[in-house]
């Protein structure tokens, strides 16, 4: 099963409840993609159906992070769409002697994408110049990539690629980044230490205005409208002239569109006026 | 009347897909949807190769993009693609499946809820089975379903996992197939 058929009456009986039980609301997402994840949590087998499902969550018998855990969705490799890594490195090697470069992350489930600045911040020395603040909307991805997450070792073929695209001139040896444990390789725990990380979603805004927000390939679960108002908050903490990465396949609605000038539409990166 | 065309395909396809948009009548009534499997990291070239001799518009669509009739939307390099209502197209990043991203079948599947006995399936040549689940998915709503012969392909693993599932309306080497297609678009 992909997608679950769900009817009008089942999709406001289960919104009801989240919003009742776990405080979280179906309306933010895209029907198709609530149908996508409503396949998935019968298909792990947490429900049989989707009446056991109702019971279930009227019963809270499933906790929230592991609910959580079916909405969100990873980047499965490092470095996805070089081009757009590339343009970063270029971008952060002309503000170097600029005091301190902060980039937020205002919702990471994402390893993957936030391994790849971290790597990308190494490489160019930039790792104590650059804050990276990250917003970790649950406990259990707090401690996963707060501390030492493990990659599997088939992605890296597909990651060293990618990272051979940024054109570095600096050669992509596992060890320089990751440690190896068997079957599996982890990122070095001395790379994420310098990490500020918020507990909570987009709306909860780092202290400070930040000078680039990498927010790619998250709105593509939500609706238009959740959409236009998560980039309208995001804008407000994005220095002027700050840089916004959002999805290569991804587009600024018109709305969204008078804070923004494009700079490159097909790599996702806008400058905020 | 159909809805919607939809064609998956992988190894050997890109031809045969060349030739059906080529075939397609410039005011085609129904949007196409181009499922094929191509290399994840090169995401320029691809489109504007189909467009030398499509006589429909062929465009890799962005999140959310209302789809339209007469145009052909190839599924992007690295994301997947759905349809919703209000006519839109939705891209995801989920994880691969079949080792494939765009999967045929999660968009077959996704193609065949929405447009239901109103669509029309082709599943071309291809290297592996991703597609065949989701042919059996539009069989089961009652959607038109085209597998090239596989004898035709140039590689006929997806179009022989079809068979082994369903028993479709059609299979048709690549000249029966565009014919087949001018009949039903008409």
């Amino acid at each position: 099963m992909e997608f679950y058929e769900v009817t009008v009456k089942d999709y406001r009986i289960i919104n009801e409840i989240l919003e009742e039980n776990y405080n979280f609301s179906l309306n933010d997402y895209a029907t198709i993609y609530v149908r996508r994840v409503l396949a998935k949590i019968i298909n792990s087998g947490i429900a049989k159906n989707l009446q056991d499902l109702h019971i279930k969550l009227y019963e809270k018998s499933i906790e929230k992070e592991e609910l959580m855990s079916f909405f969100w969705v990873e980047t499965t490799e490092l470095f996805r769409d070089p081009s757009v890594w590339r343009f970063l490195a270029k971008f952060l090697k002309k503000k170097k002697e600029i005091l301190k470069t902060r980039i937020w992350f205002p919702l990471c489930v994402d390893r993957m994408e936030l391994f790849s600045l971290l790597i990308l911040l190494k490489v160019l020395g930039l790792e104590k110049t650059v804050e990276v603040i990250v917003n970790i909307p649950i406990g259990k991805y707090f401690n996963e990539v707060g501390s030492n997450f493990v990659v599997p070792y088939k992605l890296m073929e597909v990651s060293e690629g990618n990272f051979r695209r940024l054109e570095l001139k600096t050669p992509f040896v596992l060890e320089d980044f990751f440690e190896n444990n068997g079957d599996f390789y982890s990122i070095k725990t001395s790379f994420s230490t310098a990490v500020k990380y918020i507990k909570g979603l987009e709306t909860q805004k780092p202290k400070r205005s930040v000078n680039v927000i990498m927010y790619r390939n998250r709105m593509l679960y939500y609706t238009l409208s959740k959409s236009i108002d998560i980039v309208d908050t995001l804008s407000e903490s994005l220095l002027h002239g700050g840089l916004l990465f959002i999805g290569v396949n991804e587009r600024l609605l018109v709305y969204n569109e008078n804070m923004f000038s494009a700079i490159d539409v097909n790599d996702g990166i806008y400058k905020r006026k | 009347m159909y809805k919607a065309l939809i064609i998956g395909g992988s190894a050997g396809s890109f031809q045969v897909v060349t030739k059906i948009l080529s075939s397609l009548d410039y005011k085609l009534q129904v949007p196409v949807f181009l499922v094929l499997h191509r290399l994840k990291h090169v995401r320029k070239g691809f489109v504007e190769s189909l467009n030398i001799k499509s006589k429909i518009l062929v465009k890799e669509p962005y999140d959310k993009e209302n789809f339209k009739k007469g145009i052909a939307y190839l599924a992007p390099a690295n994301y997947h693609m759905y349809f919703d209502y209000g006519n839109r197209i939705n891209l995801s990043t989920e994880p691969m499946i079949n080792h494939s991203r765009p999967s045929i079948d999660l968009s077959f599947t996704a193609a065949a809820y929405m447009f239901q006995n109103k669509l029309i399936a082709v599943i071309l040549s291809g290297a592996n089975k991703d597609g065949a689940k989701g042919m059996k998915v539009i069989s089961e709503f009652g959607g038109v379903t085209i597998v090239q012969d596989p004898r035709d392909c140039q590689v006929d693993t997806m179009t022989k996992g079809t068979l082994d599932l369903i028993k479709p309306n059609y299979v048709l080497d690549r000249d029966g197939i565009v014919v087949k297609l001018k009949q039903l678009l008409k």
